[in-house]
């Protein structure tokens, strides 16, 4: 190759290497709303306690639990054998927001739920949104219909009641 | 007759309690199948390391200290700071393990007769281990766990499995008959509470509590304000529908470990909660003498110390339950790490703890002549010291060379002989010969309760009980 040739080589690799008058694009970026839900299925993990506090925290009272009250309830909880006990300990004074000398009470802490005429008059809706709520998931439609009949047959179970059955189920132990 | 054959005889003789067969729900025959020497047995595991020079040695500051910092004040200073459990005269100077301002006051003995005299004392025995974690789990399986790792539950059954495997599950073996006490949750001391070997495991575990923790200053705060949902109507209605939950996510998901209280048991142990958080510490901890001229100075050591007050809830536990077995594990005389001082005041509180609880044994209706009670550190100390020394310039010890495995195991009640040492033979200035092992504790429960056959029969233990050797 002679010294022309490789001048026009290193010529035409500069002329389409430099800027062009290209327009300018703006690309914008959103995020389209999905409602993301779980399988009981997928669930294969066991909450470690500190977990378990945490997603219970928020699941009743929609605020989240300071590190060191998780710690420290983390503590109590390993410091009970029978972790059946534990929980529903725990929950019996989480539940228990309008008593001054409870943890929630002392925090300013309600557990959000709906009345029982609320959850009467709407059970459907109802029971979905505590499986969202506390299993992140839908029911079945088996699962459902049980619903249904079980608080149409029982007119003395409160909505405390249920979340308080789904807080100690085995599917809320797992993620 | 041989010892062995007399204190068989003996039992029989006393309890007269060859157990009935009973059907299992499952149906299967269920039949104890030895005599009890007792029907309550108390476990105290005086853990954190003890060495055997400052306890059963009564050797006080002078091996400890005099032999490393020549300190003339310590020379020959030798003397018993454990005077429930053992027979030997208090140091006479440099006393600092008591109670009220330094640890100047001795707390007075609780017992009229040191254990020692009441029992059998093994004088010499060995941990086979110099961990804390690790001599635990031995005395609660009877096992050596070679392979046994930290933070992991025993690899073997506990001694708490077998109780509520081979005895009655209904009575002597039902879930609140078998307890055990932690005076903390380090350590990974709640983990202690069943094993994982297969047939064995949680729904034959032991229930349990760390009082300081469970109904500590955070337990009050989170557990105390408990709604109280009536057994039936409520509770009764909740498991309804989580058995609904449970058995949807069956087919999905897992069964959860679970020690398998009944929810009567589970009821009862709420209810016990309620009394423990319903009475105020002062209240619980009433019988155990603190100097009321002492409050307030910072100079004082309080008599109430994590294990004294995890021992006098653990006296609740039996006073409700009346359990067929209880463990209770003490762990302050690990402080002496870094500071022996404060191992002395421990030890002397644990001292102190084990006549707490001996004299309520022998005055409560249950447990009165009906309970064998056995006391034994889970490890020892070292030889020699560490390069740490307390305000009072004495030397701290930790725990991983030989004399760190050196123990010794105390036991008395019903069927026990009294008044008996048994002493190393030993061995000609070296390493002391021991009597006992602490992996043989196991056994000798199961002894003691009329399991022996079937628990030596699951293969996973010392061959030998401490009867065997006396």
């Amino acid at each position: 190759m002679n010294r022309n040739q490789i001048t026009f080589l290193l010529l035409l690799v500069l002329l389409l290497g430099s800027p062009s008058c290209k327009k300018d694009y703006i690309y914008r970026y959103g995020v389209d709303e999905v409602t993301a839900t779980n399988s009981s299925a997928q669930k294969g993990k066991l909450k470690t306690p500190e977990q378990y506090i945490a997603i219970l925290h928020i699941n009743l009272y929609n605020i989240p639990m300071s590190s060191n009250d998780m710690y420290r309830l983390g503590q109590v909880y390993q410091s009970i054998g029978d972790k059946e006990v534990a929980q529903e300990q725990i929950l019996s004074n989480f539940m228990n927001d309008d008593n001054p000398n409870s943890y929630a009470y002392q925090k300013g802490y309600a557990v959000v739920k709906p009345t029982n005429a609320e959850m009467r008059n709407n059970p459907d809706s109802f029971i979905t949104d505590t499986y969202n709520r506390f299993y992140l998931r839908y029911p079945t439609q088996a699962e459902l219909e049980w619903w249904r009949q079980y608080l149409s047959a029982h007119t003395n179970i409160t909505p405390e009641m249920v979340f308080f059955s789904f807080a100690i189920s085995n599917e809320y132990q797992y993620y | 007759m041989n010892r062995r054959e007399f204190l068989r005889n003996a039992a029989l003789a006393a309890t007269g309690s060859i157990v009935a067969p009973y059907i299992l729900p499952s149906g299967r025959l269920f039949a104890q199948t030895g005599s009890q020497l007792a029907q309550h047995v108390v476990l105290v595991m005086c853990a954190g390391g003890i060495r055997h020079q400052e306890s059963i040695g009564q050797r006080y500051l002078f091996d400890a200290q005099y032999t490393y910092t020549q300190d003339p004040d310590l020379l020959d200073l030798t003397g018993n700071i454990m005077p429930n459990l053992f027979v030997g005269s208090a140091p006479a100077d440099k006393i600092v393990y008591g109670s009220g301002s330094n640890g100047q006051t001795p707390i007075a003995p609780i017992l009229g007769q040191p254990l020692q005299m009441q029992g059998t004392v093994f004088a010499e025995a060995t941990a086979g281990s110099a961990s804390h974690y690790i001599g635990l789990s031995q005395m609660l399986s009877g096992n050596l766990l070679s392979h046994q790792g930290l933070k992991m539950k025993p690899l073997t059954p506990t001694i708490f499995e077998y109780v509520r495997r081979f005895m009655n599950p209904q009575t002597e073996g039902a879930a609140t008959k078998v307890w055990f006490i932690g005076n903390t949750i380090g350590n990974s001391v709640p983990l202690l509470n069943y094993g994982l070997e297969a047939n064995y495991g949680a729904k034959y575990g032991a229930n349990f509590f760390a009082p300081t923790v469970t109904f500590g200053e955070h337990g009050r705060r989170f557990l105390a304000a408990a709604k109280n949902y009536h057994p039936e109507e409520d509770f009764g209605r909740m498991y309804e529908m989580r058995n609904f939950l449970n058995n949807s996510f069956l087919t999905t998901g897992g069964v959860l470990e679970s020690l398998g209280n009944t929810p009567e048991e589970k009821y009862d142990i709420k209810q016990f909660m309620k009394k423990m958080f319903d009475a105020d510490f002062e209240t619980i901890m009433q019988y155990v003498p603190e100097n009321p001229n002492q409050t307030g100075n910072p100079e004082n050591v309080p008599v109430i110390n994590r294990d004294v007050s995890a021992l006098v809830y653990a006296t609740e536990v039996m006073d409700y339950f009346e359990p067929t077995l209880i463990a209770l594990n003490l762990d302050g005389a690990d402080s002496c790490h870094s500071n022996f001082t404060s191992y002395l005041q421990a030890l002397h509180r644990q001292d102190y703890a084990v006549g707490y609880l001996w004299n309520f044994i022998q005055n409560h209706p249950v447990f009165r002549d009906n309970t064998i009670m056995i006391v034994a550190p889970e490890c020892g100390r070292n030889e020699f010291p560490n390069a740490l020394k307390d305000t009072n310039d004495w030397y701290a010890y930790d725990h991983s060379d030989w004399n760190a495995a050196r123990t010794w195991i105390v036991m008395a009640g019903p069927n026990v002989p009294q008044n008996l040492l048994l002493q190393s033979p030993g061995n000609n200035g070296n390493q002391p010969i021991p009597v006992a092992r602490n992996t043989q504790i196991t056994l000798t429960i199961a002894e003691i309760l009329g399991i022996r056959q079937d628990v030596a029969n699951a293969g996973f233990t010392d061959s030998q009980s401490l009867f065997d050797v006396m």
